[in-house]
């Protein structure tokens, strides 16, 4: 389709990950120019999701096009964009089911076990049936989950972007102790009904909530030692150490004691507001996310451009910024600000070293078998020199995947290589043999996200230019916003970051004295499903003065 | 709902609100002036039935009107069975009509007697009531405040009358208490359901109540369940020796709870520990003088007893 952009912008960002996405909704917010422009047909780069079709056709991007060399003015360099060191690394997806009913043996599957089916009733899963659902799975390459009073939620709320996007509670969290899965008890009323705990250790559990939360000031001598050695001091038992150590706080061994305080309180803080657990989960998977703020970017001007023809980036021979050839246009901004995985190789001084592990199964039902179907979050404590993983179970009612279908997300810090760093949870938690307790792994897709989150990303590049990181390690997505809060006040210091933008039902009509917008409630939309979300909203309304009509003292009796 | 605060109204919406109400005030007297003089034996004006509704639904606690309304149900009862026809689908339409009024009315104050009253009511003269979905408006009421009492009544009095499941409702009690035992109504509706009926349900309460009061020692409502539950007569002596012992570990973590030393009291107190029942119950009630010296009087009453 030929059609012509602008060719002056404010800003112009290129990529449409979390932080560029972050950043494009605040510049349009107060009044800048911007065009946020993207290669790729989707939003969400490195932080996408993906149906199950179009997961299987990720591919690399090496096309390096021609710019055409008329739009350049004398004295002006120009520098190839894309470069190759963020990218997916060893991307992988397989099927462990028979391609279709009538035929069990195909070279694409990984042959399991399958006895012919005499007691079940039902047709066994096949590639076929799934791939007819395929546009039912929404598959995140960067899943993650929002405390409920953490800085990201602040920030939807604030800035008003909630209404753009939906949530459900994630409704327990799991860890693995002694050879098996077991609930964290959370809340008081999960310490409560725990039945594998015992009293005692209720009350110490109680006991370090409290102290935790009303900030007692014992652990300052507690500065160099670690969180595991405060609580054995406070004498917590092994099993509430392993709780509070690795699933609460989500720490190691290693962690330093205020870290570990800071973790815990994190996590405490947000319970109640939204649910039983602290955490929340966009519906339809996490690539929501940033499609929720390039919603708000257009919304306040900003111009929009996927599938666009990039090439590369002019520099006047002071090496600053001038202009970005996109197919035969010239378009010129005063600031760049580009995913790290779009910059011209040039670009990048420092390649990443560390990488993000990641698998995601379909798998045919919960880890954790119950009557209803729950949004989980597994934390798996470090073992046997492999790093911590969390993992992330997804129902149908997520919006990520068909009816009695399950996704699983595994995230851990990569230390040799996804298959391996991930092959204890896989033994522990799956069966890939006609197992009755166990889910069974139907179809898996491994791959490392290259980390740019530690790396100098503002060496040796232009003055007006700047690199976004990708997906980071952190469970929210706090880290990101600081970075792109951090990014936007240098680009434009001394303005305001996403005030909130006004809705229909905040004006008020003169004489009507009723109505307050409660700026802390999360308009959960209403599903099908009512338990979880209508929990939430009660919850979230008893939180705060309820408007009530008044009714009346004012009558005579 | 408890603890919230109410809204200061400036000088200006002061003076908005008295007109308003005084507007409100005309509105009432006329509506009771019509429909009190449109009040008959035998039949009833539709349009003051209307308007009774409509200032029913502003203020529920207009119990003249509730009874007005019962009036007019009466007597159209009494036409029900005085027409030939077999049918009495008019009359179920018009106890649903006024079943659907008090729940309009609820909605907007769940706590009206008023409203609450008037349904039981219906109900009982309704031909065909609907029970189960009594007890789904009881659940979400409750869920919505579970210290509202009128509907832990409303609930008691549907049990009464239909003899629900014992199971059931042991186990809406064990779910109330799992989602916030902090919750005296719900400890109290499981001591009226009279489950200790054996010791394996005995055992079960001791069981339940102590994650309790080990979980959340500040919280009365749980203790004095414990209370009740210790006064049954088929408490073991281990029983009580491990819970004892269970409150002596707790009382190391929790020195300043005196509702522990005086669950141990009740404890001694049942007898069948009386080896050094009263040294120990003089050591406790020491003990909790010091804790709580404004009871001192009570304390020293309570050892004296024994």
């Amino acid at each position: 389709m030929e059609y012509e952009l602008p060719t002056e912008f404010d800003i112009i960002i290129i990529g449409t990950g979390v932080i560029e996405s972050i950043i494009s909704a605040a510049a349009s917010r107060i009044g800048k120019r911007v065009l946020h422009i993207d290669s790729n047909n989707y939003y969400g780069g490195l932080w996408a999701s993906f149906n199950l079709d179009a997961i299987h056709k990720l591919s690399a991007n090496t096309e390096v096009l021609e710019p055409p060399t008329d739009l350049l003015n004398p004295d002006e360099t120009t520098f190839a964009l894309g470069n190759d060191f963020f990218s997916l690394k060893n991307f992988k997806t397989d099927w462990h089911i028979p391609k279709a009913e009538t035929q069990p043996e195909n070279e694409n599957v990984e042959e399991k076990n399958e006895p012919e089916s005499e007691e079940k009733p039902e047709k066994p899963m096949t590639q076929e049936s799934l791939i007819k659902d395929g546009r039912k799975f929404n598959i995140d390459l960067a899943p993650k989950l929002q405390f409920a009073r953490g800085e990201f939620v602040e920030l939807l709320i604030s800035s008003n972007i909630a209404r753009y996007s939906e949530y459900r509670s994630v409704s327990r969290v799991l860890t693995w102790l002694n050879g098996q899965l077991e609930t964290v008890p959370c809340s008081r009323s999960d310490v409560f009904a725990n039945n594998k705990v015992t009293v005692i250790e209720k009350r110490m559990l109680m006991k370090l909530f409290m102290a935790l939360d009303s900030g007692d000031q014992e652990y300052l001598n507690y500065d160099n030692k670690t969180f595991r050695a405060f609580l054995t001091d406070k004498k917590l038992t092994p099993s509430l150490i392993h709780y509070v150590l690795y699933a609460i706080s989500m720490s190691t061994d290693e962690t330093l004691c205020l870290q570990g305080i800071q973790n815990t309180k994190r996590f405490l803080d947000s319970l109640g507001r939204f649910g039983k657990t602290p955490f929340l989960f966009s519906m339809y998977g996490s690539g929501e996310i940033t499609q929720a703020f390039c919603r708000l970017s257009a919304v306040f001007g900003g111009i929009y451009a996927l599938s666009q023809p990039l090439s590369s980036l002019i520099f006047d021979n002071e090496n600053n910024f001038k202009g970005l050839i996109c197919g035969k246009q010239r378009i010129s901004a005063e600031f760049l600000v580009m995913g790290a995985e779009k910059a011209p190789p040039e670009f990048i001084k420092s390649p990443p070293r560390s990488f993000i592990a990641r698998a995601v199964f379909i798998t045919d039902r919960s880890i954790m078998s119950s009557e209803k179907e729950h949004l989980t979050l597994l934390l798996y404590p470090p073992e046997g020199g492999k790093n911590s993983c969390v993992i992330i179970e997804l129902g149908t009612l997520t919006g990520t995947c068909p009816k009695d279908l399950y996704l699983v997300h595994l995230i851990s810090q990569q230390v040799a290589s996804p298959e391996d760093d991930f092959k204890h949870c896989v033994e522990n938690l799956f069966s890939k043999f006609e197992d009755d307790k166990k889910p069974k792994i139907l179809w898996s897709c491994f791959f490392s996200i290259p980390d740019s989150n530690a790396l100098d990303l503002k060496t040796g590049v232009p003055g007006n230019v700047v690199l976004c990181p990708g997906p980071d390690l952190d469970l929210d997505y706090d880290d990101a916003v600081k970075k792109a809060k951090a990014i936007f006040s240098d680009l434009y210091p001394d303005t305001e970051f996403l005030p909130r933008a006004p809705d229909p039902e905040d004006i008020i009509i003169e004489g009507d004295t009723e109505d307050r917008n409660d700026e802390d409630e999360v308009v959960l939309k209403p599903e099908e499903n009512t338990d979880k979300v209508a929990e939430s909203e009660t919850e979230a309304k008893s939180d705060n003065d309820q408007e009530v009509p008044k009714s009346e003292n004012e009558h005579e009796e | 709902m408890h603890g919230r605060i109410k809204v200061r109204t400036t000088e200006e919406q002061n003076l908005q609100k008295h007109k308003e109400q005084q507007k409100k005030l005309t509105a009432y007297r006329m509506g009771m002036k019509q429909i009190l003089a449109t009040r008959d034996a035998d039949s009833y004006n539709k349009d003051s039935l209307a308007l009774s509704a409509q200032l029913l639904t502003i203020n529920p606690d207009i119990y003249t009107l509730w009874n007005y309304r019962k009036e007019v149900v009466l007597i159209e009862i009494k036409k029900s069975y005085q027409d030939e026809v077999a049918d009495d689908q008019k009359l179920i339409h018009f106890f649903e009509e006024e079943l659907r009024l008090t729940e309009q009315c609820l909605l907007s104050n769940p706590k009206s007697y008023g409203s609450w009253h008037h349904r039981y009511w219906i109900l009982n003269h309704h031909t065909k009531p609907n029970w189960q979905r009594e007890f789904d408006l009881c659940n979400k009421y409750v869920s919505l405040d579970d210290r509202n009492f009128h509907c832990w009544d409303f609930r008691r009095l549907i049990v009464n009358k239909i003899g629900i499941s014992l199971a059931d409702e042991i186990a809406f009690s064990t779910e109330r208490i799992n989602i916030n035992f902090s919750n005296y109504s719900s400890w109290h509706y499981r001591s009226t359901l009279q489950i200790l009926n054996d010791e394996n349900s005995v055992a079960n309460d001791l069981i339940l109540v102590q994650n309790a009061v080990f979980t959340d020692p500040i919280d009365t409502s749980a203790w004095f369940y414990l209370r009740w539950v210790l006064s049954h007569p088929g408490i073991t002596k281990i029983q009580k020796e491990d819970l004892l012992n269970a409150l002596e570990q707790l009382q190391e973590l929790e020195p300043e709870c005196k509702w522990i030393i005086m669950a141990k009291c009740w404890l001694v107190k049942q007898g069948n520990l009386e080896k050094d029942a009263i040294c120990r119950l003089k050591r406790y009630y020491t003990e909790l003088i010091k804790l709580d010296p404004l009871r001192e009087g009570h304390y020293k009453d309570c050892f004296k007893v024994f």
